[in-house]
């Protein structure tokens, strides 16, 4: 049987690295395209648990599977203060304030977005 | 050669089959001690050794026996070092990858060598990965990630790729005699 693949590398190859890193580069710009979001939905296991208004200071605890995060609002930004998860992912990803971006805690179950603010955005997000 | 009755070659396939599947878990037990994560502080963020032997397998021996190898082993991974949760990532991760791979068998594949199928199946593996989040948290805010997971994956797929273009004269017609017998 003839062999399909070609062991060796061809300009396909080029072109296919080229479009990943190319759609990688696109949804890396897309929420950048979206200005300041005016409040952070914090869900736990996909329910929303609390809003945060970006225009006032705040902290919030959350304890979930066994961890515990702190959430704070600072200067109109959301981040992860504290976390017991194992990788810190959440903590590491910063400070955030875009419409549709987001922090994510796997082990925690826990998400953090930010909405343009009002009722229904809850379930927008662009990434 | 002496022919081989049919119950005879079954009980080949079940051994070789059994034989890829120690072999994809070494790898992945192999992985866990380069954890590539320390440098990239992302969950699911892994070299892919065993995506190595899963494309060989599929590619040089059998479609569906790689898939049958790459379910087992998103199993008996989850059940050894994982949870319900991991098997769910790697299950919706390992099944994007594994269409993917025939798409390029069927498609692609004649005009890309083994890195470009390998980064196709390993951005497959991560948007598998990242869907599962999504169904998961009920949210789309994982998709966040995508961009960084997609770049991962050029690197990761690349080098599986690489390695399957060095073993391909070697391994390929091997492989594929031991097939038929």
């Amino acid at each position: 049987m003839k062999q399909s693949v070609q062991p060796r590398f061809r300009l396909f190859d080029g072109v296919v690295i080229a479009a990943v890193l190319l759609a990688a580069l696109l949804l890396f710009l897309l929420p950048l395209l979206y200005g300041r979001g005016q409040v952070a939905v914090v869900r736990v296991n996909g329910e929303e648990a609390a809003r945060l208004p970006l225009n006032e200071d705040a902290e919030l605890h959350i304890e979930n599977n066994g961890y515990h995060l702190t959430i704070a609002v600072e200067n109109g930004a959301v981040f992860v203060r504290e976390a017991d998860c194992p990788d810190r992912v959440c903590q590491h990803t910063g400070k955030i304030s875009k419409r549709g971006s987001s922090i994510v805690c796997v082990p925690a179950g826990v998400t953090v977005t930010v909405g343009k603010g009002g009722e229904n955005d809850a379930d927008f997000v662009a990434g | 050669m002496p022919t081989l009755s049919r119950a005879d070659s079954r009980t080949r396939r079940v051994c070789r089959d059994a034989a890829f599947l120690c072999a994809a878990l070494m790898f992945s037990y192999l992985e866990t001690m380069f954890p590539l994560s320390l440098l990239i502080p992302l969950p699911g963020v892994k070299l892919g050794l065993a995506n190595v032997l899963i494309t060989a397998v599929f590619f040089w021996y059998s479609p569906l026996d790689a898939g049958i190898v790459s379910l087992l082993r998103v199993s008996v991974a989850a059940l050894l070092f994982g949870s319900v949760t991991s098997f769910f990532f790697s299950a919706m991760g390992a099944l994007c990858a594994y269409l993917v791979l025939w798409l390029c068998r069927l498609v692609f594949g004649r005009f890309c060598s083994y890195i470009g199928v390998s980064v196709l199946a390993a951005a497959a593996h991560q948007v598998g990965q990242i869907t599962a989040a999504v169904i998961l948290f009920f949210s789309a805010a994982p998709m966040a990630y995508l961009p960084v997971l997609l770049c991962v994956a050029v690197v990761t797929g690349g080098v599986t790729g690489f390695v399957l273009n060095l073993l391909a004269p070697r391994l390929a017609d091997r492989m594929k005699r031991g097939r038929n017998a």
